[in-house]
């Protein structure tokens, strides 16, 4: 890694003039290693532009660039609440998170559909989202490493030659719920709303492994996508994560090339990505092209350090991480939500009874109970479940809660796993980058 | 009172500007982020420093809505070089990057995550 590439400027300013400007600027501080100034700097601009030039005020507006522009005139006011995404196709009720990378998640009231469409459902990128193919039966896989045969195929050749199935199955991003812990950790500040649950189309990746065939060496997955960095350095994978060869092995881990019955978007990374159900979302690579099966634990960017990692020895909230106390995050957690009504309802005065919706979901294990409570935890009630429709499903459920009053009230969601583990009252087990986190849900009602 | 921008900084943007001015933003597919002003930001000695060298790669938006101890923001800065071709930064640089985001940006000790709608305003 860390290959220097010499850009022109005008390479660099017709790829992304924002992207430029900060590089233009990073030069000027003396810390970009990009270098495409070369030698010339700060003599050489300011010759191209007829002189010194010296602070804002007096700068002619017309050779500011918009983003410089808006300072000197009238800047925007810092955003306040939440940023509502504007994409096409996507419902303009999701709240992104941050717009370079795109990442937007779906509030909880907005996840009140059975299987989640395709409008609805969040978005994570880690970089530039890439262009829309116009063939994607075209569209190539390798898949490598630690196999008899290495193979390449088309999406058209994998549809012709295994037998396609669907599965309704959550997709949570890692992340989900780090909003939650204090003190904040870093990354995307995730409420509930990294997750959604689809009907996903295509063929278990075992089936092209099995093709492939497994080395007895074959330990771990590598996946690799056709996103770009978001610094645009093409030889840097914008992610490249994995799972040992078990996981990927399950017969729900799948490829998938369609999404709700439609074909897999270009934003869900469409024409091909993977599908790890129960496992962070970054291992359910997007714009999937390549397999590499490793003979370790991958080591690709988004591996290491405490990404997408756990402390194993609990650790002081806020304390510096020592990287060697870290195990990879691989189930995720239980998590329940209520789907309906939505936190901040009012209600008629005199309503003493109120039905509820949610979700509730598990990594690897499943969903065995979900109970609410209308007095912060002192009594609970249990919920009514529906049945999956298959394995990594997530259990929609109902409630009725009786209110002894009109009033102030909130109303909390817990969901308990198959083996007995039930979502805290707090984001538990502390880590810096904010992996785990599923507290109890939580919507405040006003009655009358 | 805001922090000058150095001139070198507005001859680089100046030749942008004539040259590419109208360039659209690529590789976002079909979205383009909202363009961002240092100023939409809390005030600061090395606000503007600190805006274009991390919207350089990504949003500023991401940046605010963090808020670490100087420590982390140090670890941060080191992973961001690490794992996301973040340019090194060091020495003088790096403590003026550190000034504003951990002044701008503290360690916070409430959760983010949940705000009561009904809170008296």
């Amino acid at each position: 890694m860390g290959r220097k590439r010499e850009r022109s400027l005008a390479e660099l300013y017709a790829d992304d003039p924002e992207r430029a400007d900060g590089v233009v600027f990073g030069r000027r501080t003396g810390v970009s290693r990009r270098g495409f100034l070369g030698g010339a700097g700060y003599a050489a601009m300011s010759a191209a532009v007829g002189g010194p030039i010296v602070y804002g005020a007096s700068m002619p507006s017309g050779l500011v660039p918009a983003a410089l522009a808006q300072d000197a005139a009238k800047a925007p006011a810092a955003p306040k609440g939440p940023q509502y995404l504007k994409f096409p196709g996507k419902d303009p009720g999701l709240v992104v998170l941050g717009e370079r990378p795109l990442v937007a998640e779906t509030p909880e009231h907005l996840l009140d559909d059975e299987t989640t469409p395709i409008a609805k459902f969040y978005i994570r990128n880690n970089g530039q989202i890439p262009e829309p193919v116009k063939d994607p039966d075209a569209w190539k896989l390798t898949v490598d490493g630690e196999v008899n045969t290495k193979l390449e195929l088309t999406l058209g050749e994998i549809k012709k030659r295994f037998k396609p199935r669907t599965y309704r199955m959550v997709l949570e991003c890692g992340g989900n719920g780090r909003s939650f812990f204090t003190p904040q950790a870093s990354g995307n500040q995730w409420t509930n709303g990294g997750a959604g649950c689809a009907e996903w189309t295509g063929i278990p990746l075992s089936d092209v492994l099995k093709a492939a065939g497994l080395k007895s060496t074959a330990v771990y997955t590598a996946h690799y996508g056709t996103d770009l960095h978001l610094s645009g350095d093409a030889t840097k994978p914008t992610l490249s994560r994995g799972v040992p060869i078990k996981k990927a092995m399950d017969q729900h881990s799948m490829l998938v090339w369609a999404m709700n019955g439609e074909p897999l978007p270009n934003i869900h990374g469409g024409p091909v990505r993977l599908v790890i159900p129960g496992w962070p979302g970054s291992a359910s690579h997007k714009w999937l092209s390549r397999i590499w099966i490793r003979d370790k634990e991958h080591d690709g960017p988004g591996m290491t350090g405490t990404s997408y990692r756990v402390a194993i020895k609990p650790m002081v909230p806020g304390s510096k991480a020592d990287a060697a106390n870290f195990k990879i995050l691989e189930s995720m957690p239980v998590r329940s939500i209520i789907t309906n009504p939505s936190n901040g309802t009012k209600l008629a005065a005199g309503t003493r009874e109120v039905k509820l919706r949610g979700a509730a979901w598990d990594g690897d294990a499943e969903v065995r109970r979900v109970d609410l409570s209308v007095d912060y935890g002192a009594t609970w009630q249990s919920a009514t479940l529906a049945k999956p429709k298959n394995r990594y499903d997530w259990r929609r459920w109902t409630a009725s809660l009786k209110l002894p009053s009109d009033g102030y009230y909130e109303f909390w969601a817990r969901a308990t796993d198959s083996q007995g583990r039930m979502q805290p009252h707090i984001a538990g087990n502390w880590n810096p980058s904010g992996y785990g986190g599923n507290p109890m849900h939580r919507i405040a009602v006003l009655i009358g | 009172m805001r922090a000058s921008r150095p001139a070198i900084v507005l001859a680089g943007a100046a030749i942008a500007a004539l040259a590419f001015a109208a360039a659209p933003v690529l590789g976002q597919g079909q979205f383009t982020p909202t363009p961002e002003t240092p100023e939409q930001f809390p005030d600061g000695p090395h606000r503007e420093e600190a805006f274009y060298f991390c919207s350089a790669c990504h949003g500023f938006k991401i940046v605010a809505a963090q808020g670490m101890s100087r420590e982390r923001w140090d670890e941060r800065l080191t992973w961001m070089t690490q794992n996301h071709n973040m340019p090194k930064l060091e020495g003088a640089e790096r403590e003026k990057m550190l000034d504003y985001l951990s002044t701008a940006f503290p360690e916070r000790r409430q959760p983010g995550g949940w705000k009561n709608p009904f809170a008296p305003k």
